[in-house]
Order: C-alpha cells, then structure tokens, then sequence
C-alpha cells in the first residue's frame, strides 16, 4: 500500500489533461461567465414561472415572481439583504451545489471514462509490460485505479468546486463593497463553507460504496476487452435487462443497476440507504467484480 | 547455489496452436543464455511465462518464486526489457526515474540519472519524443539501476540501428560482466550476443532444439569443409547439416569425434548462427 501515491501520480501524468486542464478550464469558464456577469452584463430578469407538482399524490402550485435590475451582484445583494442568517445559510447552499452541478457532472464522466479505459490503455499500448516488469501485485495496480478514480479525483475536482465557491462570493464583496450590510456579515459569516466541502466528501464516499458495482464492473470490462470496453460496459447489462423484461415482467434487476449507475435525486436521503441491505449487496457485488477485475489483470496481456 | 529458473515441462496453447511444447530447461546463477529461435518460435511466449505475464501448464520456479502466483515478489529480484514498444509514450524521462524510484526498493536513481547524462536523451521529453535508439537506451537505463539477479531481454534491440545495438550490448557487458546477475537473452539476431554467451537455448515451434553450454559447443559440435571426393565418407558419418561453399560442402556433426574428421577436411567450431540453421533444419526434417 506504501506505494499507492505514487501509482495514483502516475495516473495524473497520464490523464492530466482530464483530472487537472478540464476542470480547470470548467471552473476558468464558470468563473469568466461569473465576472463578465458583474463587468458587462446588467442583470435585467424579469422571472415568472408557475408549476404544478404531485409530491404523495398531492397537487401543489408553485409560482414564482422576480424582477432585478442591475449586475448579478446587486440583485444577490437586494435578495440577501432581505433575508435573515439562517436563510441566508440556506440559500448560500443552494447557490453552492448549483454551483457543483457542472464540475460534479464533468467528474462523474471522467471516472467513467477512466475506470472503462485504464486497463484497456495499458494492454492496448503494450505498456502492461512495463507496469507489469514492476513488482506492483495486480492487486495494487487495480485498486490504486480505483483509488484515483473514487478519492484523489474527487478530491481535484473538489478543489475547483472550492475555488469557484469563494471566487463567487470573493466577486459579491469586491462588487458590494462600503454598501450595508457588508458583504462580511451577509455571505461570508452564513455561508456553510466548511460543511457544504465536507458534504461533498460524504457524498463521493456514499457514492464510491454505493456505484462500487458499477466501479468494478468498468474496471473488469477495461481488463478483459479485447477492443472498445464501452461496447461490453454497455451491451451486457442492456442484454440482462432485455432478457429480464422477456422471461419475467419484473424489472428488479433494470432498477438495481439503474439505481446503482447514476447519481441520485438531491432530496434522496442517503443516511438511510448508508446503512440498508442495498448498500451490503452493492458493496459484495462491487468486491466481486474488483476480484474479477484484479483476476483478469493478473492473466492479462498485450492485445 | 541452486538454480535461476528451472522449467519442466512448461506448455501453452493458443487454441490449437502449440506456443510451449513441453518446454524444460535450467538456467544456472552468473549464466548469460542466448534463447534464440525463428519468429514465430515461442521465445517471447516463454519469456512471458518465466514472469507471470501469461498462463501456462507445467512447472516452474524463477528465483524460487512461481511466477504466476508471486510476479510482484518476483519482479524485486528479475528485470525485463521487452522491445523498444512498451514503454508508454505519454511518460516524461524525469517521470519514468520517479516511478522506478517510487516502486522498486532495488532502484538507484543516482545510477540512472549517471546513465541517462551519458545519452542525449533529455531529462524533460516524452517517450513519445525519443527516438527508438533513445527508448532502448532509457529503458535499459531503468533497468541496469536495479540490482536484481535475473535480467530478461526479449529481442531488446529489434528495429534499431546497428549504432544502438552496438552500444546497448556494450552496456550491458560492461556492467554486468562482473556481476553474478543472469541474464536470458532472446533474438534471432546471433551474431551479436555470441561472444557475450555462456550459454545456448534454441528453441523451435515452441520445443528446445539445443541446450549446450558455450564452452561445451566445441566438444560436441565439430565443422568441416569436406571435399566432393570425400563426400560419401562424411556423409556416412551422419552430419546433421550440410550446405554447399565454392564447391565443396560444409558439414556439421554432433557427437563425432574431431580425430574421426580430421581425414575429411580442416575440423573446427561452427558458428552460433550455422549451428542454429544446422538444429533448426534437423528439427524440421532437412538435412
């Protein structure tokens, strides 16, 4: 295990310019939209919506009516000025996880693009006879993949979610500023910093357990493809869920790999499913498949 | 001390295709051994199973270790430099140190870099930069920084010049020619490693045709440039190769005594690569 951080090094060498450039550049665009939005753009929104939705059966109008003029600061300044701390906290959070979206999403795609491709790559560049020539055990070398994958890039992307976080409200202050209250005591004292980055870390360690089928499954399809891992990743779980939808009109099966493929619903409460017979059988069936993964690396050579 | 690798009778199948015949062979500490074979012979998939990078039926032990279950364990003790493809090309030189650094406790990087300053390979470009003469150099670089006690090399200089391979075979006699590290080296280039050789492994459509020792080639294995008048004499004493020079042919016999040849023709020691076309046409039926 004493050699993970350097495994793991190797794969930011490899891939930098999918776990460091692209959610630089992501964040770079977020930030610029951001500044072109208090420099140039005068926010003139003029925002009516209104919803129907049946939350346990219920129906339940939403309308909503906003009217700003000015920057996206002095609107934010307008809004938040009128609220008092706790819902200032509330808002701040909802802002920061819009916030996440975009990086959030661009992460899930690359761990999927790296986990389907990194066993692959190694095979189809004949490097598997370097990697291999080192005495790194096959087990080392897939779970420092996974390492990568479920830890140390979330961690990269983490750390442009925060410098977004704080360049967002660094931009409120420096356009607010000597306006009352100050920008101090109107973000940055309710802001849930701290708590929202930590929340970010539970979640990616939710989701690392509970999409370890998934995890494992890419990592065994990268190991065993003999040419583009995407079609064997796709086309048999599509071929089992056919074949259930033909033998039973269950879909137990299309709605476990559906439900333990894809990031939930925010309003999910996930401490519940932390500790559920879903999250047992999600982790042993994850583990089965990095034991096929490391397996198939162990008899794996150059394609 | 016992011995390096002892193989008995290793097998591997490709669907019907014979790529390990019941392959069984030593290979003694300090031996420097040539496994030398046409393409296509089975030398690069017996080197795969000396290190556990391919399946295969039978019994074998590297350094004591069995390579399918301990390549990890195995690998702190043996190196290997494939041909000059494998390593990735998206690696920086001053990367590849710092991996080698991070993952081998036998690495010396200072040994390396000292290396390295001796090339042109510069320390900031990628392997996907070098040349092929430059990737050779890197890799075998890498590896003569390790203190191991195996060394594999398979054909470790196919596609480069004969500057390159001049001078990879010069660095590698000079620094393990006082070492008690073995080496196997794998080509169809014989020329080359003759001299280097304590040892002879031909191998053939995945079977040993020879297994001799350099300094018992000359014992078993006797040339002679036999005249036509002589030729049905010699050809009584069943040589197992015989080509035709300017007029006379050039017949190689095992196991005949050099008195009993002597009346032909002028008895000397085959070349490595006369000897390989010899056993490898006796193994294939050809005389």
């Amino acid at each position: 295990m004493s050699y993970m951080a350097i495994l793991i090094q190797r794969e930011f060498w490899e891939h930098r310019n999918m776990f460091i450039v692209l959610p630089a550049i992501v964040a770079g665009l977020m930030f610029s939209i951001l500044l072109a939005g208090v420099m140039y753009a005068p926010l003139n929104i003029n925002f009516s919506s209104e919803s129907t939705s049946q939350p346990n059966g219920q129906q339940v109008q939403f309308s909503t009516e906003r009217n700003f003029e000015g920057n996206w600061a002095e609107a934010m300044q307008q809004k938040f000025s009128a609220l008092d701390s706790q819902q200032r906290t509330g808002l701040l959070s909802t802002v920061f996880a819009g916030i996440d979206v975009i990086l959030s999403a661009v992460l899930w795609l690359v761990i999927l693009s790296f986990l389907l491709n990194c066993l692959f790559n190694d095979r189809r560049d004949r490097s598997i006879l370097f990697w291999k020539s080192m005495p790194i055990s096959d087990t080392t070398a897939v779970l420092a993949k996974l390492a990568t994958a479920l830890l140390a890039l979330p961690l990269v992307y983490l750390g442009a979610i925060a410098a977004l976080h704080i360049s967002w409200l660094g931009l409120f202050t420096l356009s607010t500023l000597g306006a009352e209250p100050s920008a101090w005591d109107m973000v940055w004292v309710p802001a849930p910093i701290l708590s929202h980055w930590l929340q970010y870390l539970g979640l990616v360690l939710f989701y690392g357990l509970w999409c370890l089928p998934l995890w494992g499954w890419l990592l065994a399809v990268s190991a065993y493809a003999k040419r583009t891992p995407l079609v064997s990743a796709l086309g048999v779980p599509i071929c089992l869920i056919v074949a259930e939808r033909l033998i039973s009109d269950q879909a137990y099966l299309e709605s476990w790999i559906k439900a333990h493929s894809m990031p939930m619903n925010r309003a999910t409460d996930i401490s519940t499913l932390l500790f559920s017979t879903d999250m047992l059988l999600a982790v042993l069936v994850g583990t089965l498949w990095l034991g096929v993964a490391i397996w198939l690396r162990g008899r794996a050579d150059e394609l | 001390m016992s011995n390096v690798v002892e193989a008995h009778r290793i097998s591997k199948k490709y669907g019907n295709f014979n790529a390990l015949d019941s392959l069984s062979f030593a290979i003694q500490p300090g031996s420097i051994v040539g496994l030398i074979g046409p393409n296509g012979a089975g030398k690069t998939t017996a080197i795969k199973a000396l290190l556990g990078l391919t399946p295969f039926d039978g019994s074998l032990s590297v350094l004591g270790t069995d390579p399918r279950k301990d390549r990890h364990k195995l690998m702190e003790r043996a190196c290997f430099v494939a041909d000059v493809g494998v390593l990735p090309r998206w690696l920086k030189v001053s990367n590849a140190l710092d991996y080698a650094d991070g993952v081998h406790p036998k690495f010396n990087r200072q040994r390396a870099e000292a290396m390295l300053a001796a090339t042109d390979i510069p320390m900031n470009k990628r392997v996907a930069q070098l040349s092929k003469g430059m990737v050779a150099q890197l890799h075998l670089s890498l590896v003569m920084a390790i203190d191991v006690d195996l060394l594999i090399l398979d054909e470790p200089t196919l596609g480069l010049d004969i500057l390159y391979r001049k001078s990879f075979y010069q660095h590698l006699i000079n620094d393990y020619c006082d070492h008690q590290t073995s080496i196997l080296i794998s080509t169809h280039q014989v020329e080359e490693i003759e001299a280097l050789l304590t040892h002879l492994l031909f191998i053939n459509q995945g079977a040993i045709v020879l297994d001799c020792a350099m300094d018992e080639l000359a014992a078993r294995f006797s040339e002679v440039l036999v005249a036509p008048a002589d030729w049905t004499e010699a050809e009584g004493l069943s040589p197992i190769y015989s080509r035709d020079l300017l007029g006379n042919k050039a017949m190689i016999f095992e196991g005949t005594s050099a008195a009993k040849l002597a009346d032909l023709g002028e008895v000397s020691t085959p070349s490595v690569a006369d000897l390989f076309v010899a056993k490898l046409q006796t193994a294939r039926g050809i005389k």
